[in-house]
């Protein structure tokens, strides 16, 4: 008479933790680099300039990489075919910001960082919209004070 | 059309519980959809599911589990209605 079926309820294990903040910092993170290094004197201590520079780079470097991969890990393992459909822009998004972040290394170009914010930007805008949460723009509550896209919880 | 149930998972603890049966009506096109309701709909690669409705928003479904780590719209957005086919019978 009742045919009985099975309804899953189920959890994810790991919890499926993702969040866009990260590579947002990051992005910021370059630029705040760039702000540095054309910022800086020589001055008559060229040991100390050159210390400062080679940290500048190499965090540059490390944060752009860091940007990166915090975005590719979303794309690949949280964004599934029907967010694509939804957001047909997604995978360009994702690969400026792959590009931009390469840039970023490359270069000393602050409206090149910048590009890279306003992609991540976008990004973090389409992940919450995936999941059914309010955004906002805020500027970053510390240098260099770039706005970013931040859920409203 | 009524059809019965069994809870596989705990995501809706402590109101549905692993292997408990429920008893659901048929969702046709007039039939009203609230907030707070559980839903039993089917979604790639899940399957069946049930999950309850927390927000309706330009007549999409936002369901989630009461579990942090459950599998719902936080990870795969709003669900159609006509995702959802079955309702479960019953208080809250």
């Amino acid at each position: 008479m009742f045919k009985l079926d099975t309804v899953k309820a189920h959890c994810d294990v790991p919890c499926g933790i993702y969040d866009t903040s990260a590579a947002q910092i990051a992005a910021l993170s370059v630029i705040r680099m760039v702000d540095l290094i054309n910022a800086a004197e020589k001055g008559d201590d060229e040991a100390a300039y050159l210390n400062n520079m080679a940290r500048y780079i190499a965090v540059k470097e490390q944060e752009a990489v860091k940007c990166k991969e915090e975005i590719r890990i979303i794309w690949g393992d949280f964004i599934k075919p029907n967010h694509v459909e939804e957001h047909k822009d997604v995978h360009t998004i994702t690969h400026n910001i792959m590009m931009l972040a390469g840039a970023a290394k490359q270069h000393t170009s602050r409206d090149k960082a910048m590009e890279l914010l306003a992609e991540v930007n976008k990004f973090a805008e389409i992940f919450w919209a995936i999941k059914g949460v309010e955004t906002k723009v805020v500027k970053a509550p510390y240098m260099p004070g770039e706005d970013v896209v931040n859920p409203v919880l | 059309m009524i059809r019965i149930f069994k809870v596989d998972g705990n995501s809706l603890y402590p109101y549905l519980k692993d292997g408990q049966t429920i008893i659901c009506f048929k969702v046709f096109g007039f039939s009203k959809i609230a907030i707070g309701d559980f839903v039993v709909f089917s979604k790639k690669p899940y399957g069946l599911m049930i999950k309850r409705v927390e927000k309706i928003k330009d007549g999409l479904f936002f369901v989630q589990g009461t579990d942090p780590m459950s599998i719902d719209s936080r990870d795969f957005g709003f669900i159609q209605r006509t995702d959802i086919q079955y309702k479960k019978i019953g208080l809250h």
